[in-house]
């Protein structure tokens, strides 16, 4: 809600200092800022009643006295003839109406009004109208108005029995549905649907001399009932769906009738209503245990001054020794239960006069689970940080258009609403997150640039979403794309990979195999596997991502699982007090054999004391290429001499030899 | 007797010594003379080879040699292990440059509040993004009818499931699982359907949490300022203030005393002297109750904070973008 500054200082008796005014409001949960001599108030959504200013007033009414704005029936110039039935009483138990003559629709409307509606989105409309939105603005109850020389001697609040189309005020055509709420005149016009939006039929016009306002009650959750049949929603239907207060009625339209007689000379009537009590809402009321108010705030009860707290306010209590019974006004609906009650009640009291009190110990233990993953989590970040890699943190949704090339489409998940084309998709992969910032960065930042990212990535599986916390890690080749490739960067990244899992999950061995990657080159990238289960991948970017993103540089990216459930427990080794031998050999094989080929099989043949089987170099020789391997021996209970190791190697070589059709040189 | 062999290995040796400038050249030397293979060995072994009558002699010798190599080895490896006198450097160079990169400001954020409310006795839940309406809003008594609930507001992926927009979800799922005294925290993304320079579609909140007998507004109010005091590292003056959330009464929003003009009014705090940190407030009693604990026995606080939000209050961040965009430069200065 907007106010000018100006306007809500005149409701006050005494010089306001607006600053103070908005800190109050604030403070009792309406945020309110000044901007250019307008007051904005946001009015949280439980405090429909607070959608007027009458309601903002009465809220300030604790701290300020107001000044005396009694709205006094003065008229009664002529007797109204016009009739009121109504035939639905539980929708409407009060209905009442004004009668005004020789009134002039084409004056215009004060500046005052006018930029008050304006700051609040009402578009202006002619005299009556704006008086009428105006006063709805002001006190919170909605006023309808009728021309009077269009409608008849009586005013039928009614059902339909049939499906009748009508036009409304602002000429659109609508279906009112048979059983339908509806006010019409005598002659059985439709003049308005009632709550919700009158008649072209009884529309005011420039023209119009002679008009009837309405000022009513209508059952809250009937009009949101027709709001939902009609699809409509208007200034007046929202006020009635959320509960007005029955005692406003009166006054609302006193207040509308004398603003239109301070603007000009008319002939008014009195005003009649219809009311029957039977049908309004019932009285309700709370009841709050002065112990428990204690219990709850930790203050004590017998303290605190009721009386100032609901001064000026519509909510009555009675008090005796151990609790308050509070009379609730119909339109706070956010009043229900005796916690509403006590928050009412501090607001106002000061949540700041609230000590501090220490909670208990809860000795909560600190599961086993989220302590592995949580410090296995810290160290990644600190070991990589450390190697150059810059955590980053981006999007969970992503470019469909993108995305595709990286993963299944049907393993997509859309989002039904995204906020922009670019972000239509949960991300199957944390890829193009990487890609995009370190396209940002590499045109702002001329230094290697090497990104990681822990985040969740989604993926569709016979109709379920699975997501799972993947950590991914992305690094280009340091020279210009149009440079030959230098495959080391795999085989750094590869490293780093292996470091992870060897010290953080103490799994010394994952496996590499081929892939079928959608988006790394077929020749330079690798499953990653944990006893035949895939947990990631890594590889050179595949040419078309490249081509895609228009990148410069060759990038190399890796993904990995997180959360491993089958990370090994490190036990201490005894250490052998014996020396190391180490042997190097120089394979000369054919290029499709790997080296993690012939290390396995070095393995099957369980050479007794061999430790350690680790690359030294790989280059081609011609059509075939030679591979270098340290083998590593150490004993346990004693210094092994050349003649055993020797004899040991030889026999690796031999067999080799035979196994792979290698040449050697040691 | 003529000829000794042993003396010339000692002539050899003596040269060689001579020659070496570091030591592992020492550790050459020392292998091929006194190694198993080595030179002297291998002259005890051409004893044999010498008559009878000189070998007692010669044995001598080469024990005398044996020595003498040793020592003078021995004298060797003692000097280069002492300190050359070398040029003086210039000690205000910067260190050989091998990058330190950054934890992302969030995570770090993320860990440092964890580390609080680990160290106060809290639990930390798994965290649940993808959500259905009941956890994100029924549950926590949002009616339908609120905007929030809009897709105007909210990113659905089908008509039930959806990105949860705030991380109270998981108070739900664990008050319906766990009985009281629960005290817990969660953290992780949110997302709305919101973006200008104080929003994002995608952020990070913390929720924490406590039910129990007896507790009250008083305990929520100690909670929050411990917390406060931890996180700006300063004792922190609070301003708590009435609000409005569906899931709890009563609600309250928290300010902090503006840490970059102390109240005095600046452009930071708007000129208000105060900064909204969080928003907290006593569970709501249908809460409880939708998670079939009974609220006549039981109350709870429970509280929220944007970690986005803290993080550009303590780090003087002025648009929350940056936190997303990555760009290195911005992520260097944490």
């Amino acid at each position: 809600m907007k106010i000018h500054a100006e306007f809500i200082k005149k409701w006050f008796k005494n010089e306001i200092n607006i600053e103070i005014l908005i800190k109050k409001l604030t403070d009792i949960g309406f945020e309110s800022f000044l901007d250019q001599g307008i007051v904005n108030i946001s009015i949280p959504t439980n405090r429909h009643d607070c959608k007027n200013l009458y309601g903002i007033i009465n809220e300030l009414s604790k701290f300020y006295d107001l000044k005396n704005n009694k709205n006094e029936n003065i008229y009664k110039t002529f007797k109204n003839e016009v009739k009121i039935y109504i035939k639905e009483k539980t929708f409407c138990p009060f209905y009442s109406i004004v009668h005004i003559k020789n009134i002039n629709n084409q004056i215009e409307i004060p500046n005052e009004i006018k930029n008050h509606l304006n700051l609040n989105n009402i578009k202006s409309s002619n005299f009556i109208i704006d008086i009428l939105n105006y006063s709805t603005l002001i006190t919170g109850q909605p006023l309808h108005a009728y021309d009077k020389d269009k409608i008849g001697q009586k005013i039928i609040i009614n059902k339909t029995n049939k499906n009748i189309s009508i036009k409304s005020i602002n000429e659109n055509n609508i279906l009112i549905k048979k059983n339908s709420f509806i006010i019409n005149d005598d002659k059985n016009n439709i003049i308005s649907i009632p709550g919700v939006i009158g008649s072209a039929y009884a529309k005011i016009d420039k023209n119009t001399k002679n008009i009837i306002i309405e000022s009513a009650y209508f059952k809250d959750n009937l009009i949101k009932q027709a709001e939902k049949k009609l699809k409509i929603t208007t200034l007046a239907s929202d006020f009635f769906k959320n509960t007005i207060n029955e005692k406003n009625i009166i006054d609302s339209l006193n207040y509308a009738v004398n603003l239109i007689k301070f603007f000009q000379s008319c002939e008014i009537s009195e005003i009649i209503k219809k009311k029957y009590i039977k049908y309004l809402p019932k009285k309700r009321h709370i009841t709050v245990k002065k112990n428990y108010l204690s219990k709850f705030t930790k203050l004590d009860a017998n303290n605190i001054n009721l009386e100032s707290i609901f001064k000026n306010s519509n909510i009555n209590f009675k008090e005796n020794k151990y609790s308050w019974k509070f009379e609730i006004p119909q339109n706070r609906k956010d009043l229900t239960i005796k916690e509403n009650i006590i928050s009412e009640i501090i607001k106002f009291y000061g949540y700041n006069k609230i000590i501090e009190i220490p909670t208990r110990n809860y000795n909560t233990l600190i599961s086993k689970t989220y302590y592995k993953t949580k410090s296995n989590e810290n160290k990644i970040i600190n070991y990589l940080t450390s190697n150059g890699f810059y955590e980053i943190i981006t999007y969970s949704f992503v470019e469909k258009n993108v995305e595709k090339l990286i993963a299944p489409e049907n393993n997509l998940i859309d989002l039904i609403n995204p906020i922009s084309e670019n972000n239509n998709v949960l991300r199957n992969n944390l890829l193009q997150g990487l890609i995009k910032t370190f396209k940002l960065n590499s045109n702002k930042y001329n230094e290697e640039i090497k990104l990681f990212e822990i985040g969740n990535i989604y993926n569709k599986y016979k109709k379920k979403i699975i997501t799972e916390k993947h950590i991914a890690l992305i690094l280009a080749e340091p020279d210009d794309i149009h440079e030959n490739l230098n495959n080391s960067t795999f085989y750094i990244l590869k490293n780093i990979i292996e470091n992870i899992y060897k010290k953080l999950y103490n799994i010394p061995y994952l496996t590499f195999n081929n892939t079928n990657s959608q988006y790394l080159d077929k020749n330079i990238s690798a499953e990653i596997s944990i006893k035949k289960k895939k947990i990631g991948e890594i590889g050179l970017l595949d040419k078309k991502l490249i081509d895609i993103f228009s990148l410069k540089q060759y990038m190399y990216f890796a993904t990995l699982k997180l959360n491993l459930k089958n990370s090994r427990n490190i036990y201490s080794k005894e250490l052998s007090k014996y020396p190391k031998i180490k042997r190097d050999i120089s394979i000369i094989t054919d290029k499709n054999i790997k080296f993690f080929n012939i290390k396995e099989y070095i393995k099957t043949l369980n050479i007794k004391n061999l430790k350690d089987i680790t690359f030294i170099n790989t280059y081609d020789i011609d059509k075939r290429k030679s591979i270098s391997i340290r083998l590593t021996y150490q004993s346990k209970i004693k210094t092994l001499t050349d003649k055993t190791i020797n004899s040991k190697t030889f026999f690796i070589i031999d067999s080799i030899k035979n196994q792979f059709n290698a040449d050697f040189k040691i | 007797m003529k000829n000794y062999n042993i003396e010339k290995i000692l002539n050899n040796f003596l040269s060689d010594i001579q020659n070496t400038k570091n030591l592992s050249e020492v550790n050459e030397i020392k292998i091929k003379y006194l190694g198993r293979k080595g030179l002297i060995n291998e002259e005890c072994k051409n004893i044999i080879k010498i008559p009878e009558e000189y070998r007692k002699e010669y044995g001598i010798k080469i024990n005398e040699i044996k020595n003498r190599i040793i020592l003078d080895i021995l004298e060797k490896e003692k000097k280069s292990h002492e300190f050359k006198k070398n040029e003086k450097i210039d000690i205000t160079l910067p260190g050989i440059n091998k990058t330190y990169a950054s934890q992302h400001i969030i995570s770090k954020t993320l860990e440092e509040i964890e580390y609080f409310f680990l160290a106060s006795g809290f639990e930390v839940l798994k965290s649940k993004e993808i959500e259905n309406e009941y956890y994100n809003f029924d549950a926590l008594n949002i009616n339908k009818e609120h905007p929030s609930r809009s897709k105007n507001e909210t990113f659905y992926l089908t008509d039930k499931l959806l990105l949860r927009t705030h991380t109270s979800n998981m108070q739900i799922h664990t008050l319906k699982k766990k009985k009281p005294p629960i005290s817990a925290i969660s953290y992780g993304k949110v997302f709305r359907r919101d973006s200008d320079a104080s929003h994002t579609p995608m952020f990070h909140q913390l929720e924490g949490f406590i039910v129990d007998k007896n507790i009250s507004i008083a305990h929520l109010k100690f909670t929050i300022s411990k917390f406060l005091t931890f996180f700006f590292n300063r004792n922190i003056k609070i301003n708590m203030r009435s609000s409005y959330f569906p899931f709890t009464e009563p609600s309250m929003e928290v300010d902090i005393q503006c840490i970059a003009c102390l109240g005095k009014k600046c452009n930071l705090c708007k000129q208000t002297g105060w900064i909204e940190v969080l928003g907290c407030g006593m569970i709501h009693p249908k809460v409880l109750k939708n998670c079939s604990i009974n609220n006549n026995i039981y109350t709870g606080l429970a509280f929220g904070l944007g970690i986005e939000r803290l993080s550009m209050i303590k780090y003087k961040i002025n648009d929350i973008r940056l936190l997303f965009e990555n760009n290195i430069a911005f992520l260097n200065q944490f």
